[in-house]
């Protein structure tokens, strides 16, 4: 069971995390069957990241109770903390916390705190000063190193020393392989990136204050490959926050810079991807914490993309005592339609291939689920096996619970992605916003046409049209509903009913749409 | 045939001379063969030719239920009058009580199909009765 | 849930056309015969002819429509199979085989008329009398039953004491005032101071043969020896009579048939009682009392032809005609049509036993009503050698203890109900009888039989002592002797013929 670590660094590396756990709930496939995602960011309050962990934790919960029944495509693979990792090798899993790698030392410090500033010599006070600005010093390293990588990098370097670090590089298996995602114009994520690669490259783990450490071969070895997001959004001008993103293009251009060196050039990684987008959104501007909540972004999605073309290529990669053999791969997505309303069929025939199906089938599962199961629970598919889908399923089962959390999730995902800039509008849908907070609260579907609603692409009709009285809508989706339901039979609650909708959405999908 | 189909109809109506009559022209053969094809027709229709959810309701399947009990009563009226009208024979109140009788019989070899064949309907298995 | 897959529908489909099975209803049998022929070469050849006829007179019950006189009619079997080859399309008429009419005798018969003109039979023909008007139709009629081709086997004889043939009869246009008791009537023939019965008869029978028939018209009243004994000379008679026929019976084996009939005309004459003596000059007066007195008309010869002649003739219909008695052997005679009727007269309740045929011979399921099971026969009576009174007469039937016969009445809409008629008015049946029964506990099996015996008129119209004439009118003296020596003879030929018809109607509980 080959593993996928994946590093998700900063705020933007949760976001993608959560973009790749949608992407892998609609049942788009790769080919490891267990993805382990590392979010590493030291705001741990950070509103994206609880949004994140919260996702991949129902994730967990119903892949465990229904992932390995074969009728059903959604929720494929194994996402794994680091914790169970370790907990199987025997180890000890309190060393990380679930999906999140907690930085150490940065919980109420500030910076001048953190590299003991007050007790240096006056000549490396002086150093210290032409290094960092006096802002610099005296920032609170709780939020995030604020867009300043020069922070960052001194703050996360401590992670090869980490116990967690330890503990991974432990259970890394000659089979498993690592991505890393990160952006490169933000503060954790562009320094994290290369201090992580470079611990990883070196191999040599230092636990306490050993001098000389372990090496684990397999881990340098490892398959890596890492997308960096350039910048694709900016923030309002706000005198409170230090956060600037006229400095991001900048930034950029210093970090590309390094990574020519110290990333690509020295033939560390593997394979790199890269992303980016005008910047023409305009988030608030809001130093982390509770209320850093970005809408999701179809950049983040297209870069989740990115973690399934490696899942995919990833066997031609080749690395020998730390170093890429092989070619190293370098891609970038793109799409075939410029246009700030992406559609379906605005995206290439590639990617089309690998989300259109799955994000359609679950996009009309989650429909069903949200206006009108509650209401069809007396047809075959529900009621006409031992194990019945009934409002007590709906209303007091734990995993349907889970489940329609999740699918709320989902919904707002998809409501963000429609409505950010660019907008990622394959479907047709209204979205339901908070009054007070201005956040996506849910979509809603009002065609009752339920099969025009993908945009750009019309409902496919058969001869079953030309017969009188022809099944349609949510009638069609019923009756293959049961169809599918037979196909499954007998089977856990659970499981008999993912496997029916997993069935019946895809043949509807296919049927009506691609 | 004549004489499978007479106990059943004759438990139901019996009255001379027209439950002779109706014996003697074969009528209990030919209605008794009707309504078998016929119940099995309208419950085959309902189970697997319509086969849909919005038409899965247990009052979808009455609704075809009485049309199949129209069907008989009609034949039960018309088929009998045919051939005595051709006879010479008169009746009058005889046919329309054997008529309901018919219809009833056509109602329960409906409800008894039902049950029998409704187990591969996909979309309507569980009509009228869940199981 | 059950895993058995889709087939059981088929069974059920399967199932439902093996129910279909054919009907074996002879009607369909025959048609079906009829089409097969009629599609092999678009005819009905001699072979399938006698085919078909052949199934029908096995099965005549069922077709009571294309039968008459226990034969198929060729008529109606042709029409049927025509309507039948209608049915197809666009095809012509086939050719159907038409036997040549073997029915019936091609040999006319040929009648010969006796009239007796003794010195008793003045009365009827004095003046203008109904005997004279009755026999002169008789004979017309008779002459015309007997032309072919412009020629006519006829003969007219007066007879006496011997038989004098009057050809001069034959042409007599006037008949009532030709014949006169008077020296110059034709009617004047022979030696008519006295006929002797017997010998008039025995004459008469000879004369029958094969072709012939013979008519007898005389009073028929014996003339005894002067005796004491009347019963006894009578008696002494009546066995002369019988030999008569017995000796005939003997001598040729002919179904020989005796037809009797009672005729009643004005008379004005002279009676001469059993006592007469012409030295006591003790004849009764008659005259201008408009006294009516009984003729006999007898038709004797072979069963065919006669059943034709008094068909043809008639004899209810001629004036005067009282009563009749038809004396010959019915042992082929084949069993009537006869079916219980549904609604009828019923008292009680039963069902047909078995609901596949058309006739209903056998009833079960009974149920009293009041202590009563009553119910109706429809029969065919049609062929029956009998009075009316006869047939009407329930003391004339035969049932088994227990059950009784209430009434023997024609078939008539509206004494039947409205079913039942429907039903009979298909078949041949004229009559219907009405039976009922109380006996709850040992009911049996109803076995009706019409007895064959002489009617009550002949002891009606019988007179033992013909001395009081006056009161006696209407009777004949001896009469009873007479057809009971006629009746003897036949009885001895056949011993076993005891009945007219014999038709049982099983009942079981």
């Amino acid at each position: 069971m080959a593993k996928l670590y994946v590093f998700g660094i900063g705020g933007t590396g949760a976001r993608v995390i959560k973009s790749l756990a949608m992407l892998l709930a609609s049942g788009v496939k790769s080919n490891f069957t267990e993805i382990v995602p590392i979010i590493i960011d030291p705001d741990k309050s950070g509103g994206d990241l609880n949004r994140t962990i919260n996702a991949l934790n129902d994730y967990q919960s119903i892949h465990n109770e229904i992932g390995d029944f074969e009728k059903n495509n959604f929720f494929k693979t194994k996402i794994t903390t680091l914790s169970e990792v370790i907990s199987e090798g025997n180890g000890n899993p309190n060393v990380i916390d679930g999906f999140r790698y907690e930085i150490e030392g940065v919980q109420s410090d500030t910076f001048e705190d953190f590299i003991g500033y007050g007790s240096l010599d006056k000549s490396n006070k002086y150093l210290a000063n032409l290094l960092f600005s006096d802002e610099n010093l005296s920032s609170n390293l709780d939020v995030g190193f604020k867009g300043n990588p020069n922070i960052g990098s001194v703050v996360l370097n401590q992670f090869s020393k980490s116990d967690a670090f330890g503990a991974f590089a432990s259970n890394f298996k000659n089979e498993d392989s690592i991505f890393i995602v990160s952006s490169i114009f933000g503060g954790t994520g562009a320094s994290g990136f290369p201090l992580i690669l470079k611990n990883i490259r070196e191999g040599k783990i230092f636990t306490g204050n050993e001098k000389q450490g372990k090496t684990h071969q397999f881990l340098k070895d490892a398959i890596i490959g890492a997308i960096t997001i350039q910048p694709y959004f900016k923030v309002t001008n706000n005198k409170k926050s230090k956060i600037d993103s006229q400095g991001f293009i900048t930034k950029t251009k210093a970090a590309l810079h390094y990574y020519s060196r110290n990333v690509t050039g020295n033939k560390s990684l593997n394979s790199m991807y890269y992303i980016g987008d005008f910047d023409t959104k305009e988030y608030t501007n809001v130093e982390g914490g509770r209320d850093q909540k970005n809408d999701a972004h179809f950049v983040e999605l297209a870069a989740a993309l990115s973690i399934i073309d490696f899942s995919n290529s990833y066997s031609s990669l080749k690395t020998v005592n730390g170093k890429a053999t092989n070619q190293i791969t370098f891609k970038e997505f793109g799409i075939d339609n410029t246009t700030q309303d992406i559609q379906f069929t605005d995206l290439s025939q590639s990617t089309n291939s690998i989300i259109r199906s799955r994000l359609s089938e679950y996009f009309y599962f989650n429909l069903f689920l949200k206006v009108k199961l509650r209401n069809e629970l007396k047809h075959p598919y529900a009621t006409a096996y031992t194990s019945k889908i009934d409002t007590n399923f709906i209303e007091l089962n734990p995993f349907y619970l889970t489940l329609s959390r999740f699918n709320k999730e989902f919904r707002i995902w998809l409501g963000e992605l429609y409505r950010n800039e660019v907008h990622f509008k394959p479907f047709n849908i209204e979205v339901i916003t908070n009054e007070k907070t201005k956040e996506v609260e849910d979509i809603s579907v009002t065609d009752s046409s339920i099969f025009s609603i993908v945009n750009g692409v019309s409902e496919k009709k058969s001869i079953w049209e030309y017969t009188p009285f022809p099944k349609k809508n949510y009638e069609l989706y019923i009756s293959q509903l049961n169809k599918a339901a037979e196909e499954v039979g007998n089977s856990t609650l659970s499981k008999r009913f993912m496997g029916t909708f997993s069935l019946a959405t895809k043949s509807i999908v296919n049927q009506k749409l691609y | 045939m004549n004489d499978l189909f007479a106990p059943l109809f004759e438990f139901f109506y019996y009255t001379v001379p027209f439950s002779d009559d109706l014996y003697a022209e074969g009528l209990y053969a030919s209605l008794g063969l009707c309504n078998v094809l016929i119940s099995l027709f309208f419950a085959v229709l309902f189970y697997y030719i319509i086969n849909r959810p919005a038409f899965s309701k247990w009052y979808h399947w009455l609704i075809i239920l009485l049309i199949n009990f129209g069907v008989a009563f009609t034949l039960g009226i018309v088929l009998p009058q045919t051939k005595f009208v051709a006879l010479g024979i008169e009746y009058h109140s005889e046919y329309y009580i054997f008529g309901l009788m018919n219809a009833l019989i056509a109602s329960s070899f409906y409800f008894i199909i039902s049950f029998m064949i409704r187990w591969w309907s996909t979309n309507a298995k569980r009509t009228p009765f869940p199981h | 849930m059950k895993v058995f897959k889709k087939q059981p529908i088929l069974l059920i489909a399967i199932g439902v056309l093996l129910l279909t099975s054919c009907g074996d209803d002879p009607r369909d049998k025959l048609d079906n015969k009829i089409n097969v022929g009629i599609r092999n070469g678009n005819n009905i050849e001699e072979k399938e002819w006698n085919e078909l006829t052949k199934y029908i007179l096995e099965n005549k019950g069922e077709f009571p429509n294309l039968m008459e006189d226990e034969k198929v009619n060729t008529n109606k079997l042709t029409d049927h199979i025509l309507t039948l080859s209608e049915k197809r399309r666009g095809q012509p008429d086939p050719e159907i085989f038409n036997p040549k009419s073997v029915n019936g005798n091609p040999i006319k018969s040929h009648v010969k008329v006796f009239i007796e003109n003794s010195g008793s039979m003045d009365g009827y023909v004095r003046g203008i009398k109904d005997f004279e008007i009755v026999i002169g139709k008789l004979l017309v009629l008779s002459k015309d039953f007997c032309s072919q081709n412009a020629k006519s086997n006829f003969d007219v004889f007066f007879v006496n004491k011997k038989v004098y043939p009057a050809p001069e009869i034959k042409e007599l246009t006037d008949f009532a005032r030709a014949l006169e008791p008077t020296l110059s009537s034709p009617y004047n023939k022979g030696d008519r101071s006295e006929s002797i019965l017997n010998g008039v008869i025995k004459s008469i029978i000879d004369s029958t043969s094969e072709n012939s028939i013979s008519i007898l018209i005389s009073d028929c009243i014996y003339s005894l020896e002067p005796t004491k004994d009347t019963k006894g000379s009578l008696g002494y008679q009546q066995n002369g009579t019988m030999e008569v026929f017995l000796n005939k019976f003997r001598s040729s084996n002919l179904n020989f048939t005796t037809c009797i009939y009672k005729m009643i005309s004005d008379y004005e004459g002279n009676y001469f009682p059993y006592d007469y003596d012409p030295k006591k000059k003790n004849s009764i007066s008659l005259y201008n009392i408009q006294a009516k007195r009984p003729y006999y008309i007898w038709v004797i010869g072979e069963f065919e032809r006669v059943s034709d002649f008094i068909k043809k003739i008639n004899f209810n219909s001629l004036k005067g005609f009282q009563n009749s008695i038809i004396l010959s052997d019915l042992t082929n005679e084949k069993q009537p049509y006869y079916s219980v009727l549904k609604e009828t007269n019923k008292v009680g309740s039963f069902k047909q036993t078995d609901r596949g045929k058309r006739d209903v011979k056998s009833i079960n399921d009974i149920q009293f009503d009041g202590g009563t099971l009553q119910f109706a026969i429809a029969i065919d009576l049609g062929n029956i050698p009998v009075d009316l009174s006869y047939l009407s007469n329930p003391k004339n039937y035969v049932v088994p203890d227990g059950f009784i016969v209430r009434s023997i009445k024609k078939i008539d809409r509206n004494k039947l109900s409205q079913r039942d008629f429907v039903t009979v008015e298909k078949t041949t049946a004229t009559h219907f009888i009405t039976v009922s029964t109380t006996n709850k506990f040992t009911i049996q099996d109803l076995k009706l039989e019409l007895s064959y015996k002489i009617p009550a008129w002949v002891e009606q119209s019988n007179s033992l002592d013909d001395r009081n004439i006056k009161d006696e009118l209407d009777k004949t003296f001896g009469l009873a002797y007479l057809v009971q020596g006629v009746s003897e003879a036949y009885a001895t030929q056949n011993p076993e013929q005891t009945s007219y018809f014999k038709i049982t109607i099983t009942i079981k509980k």
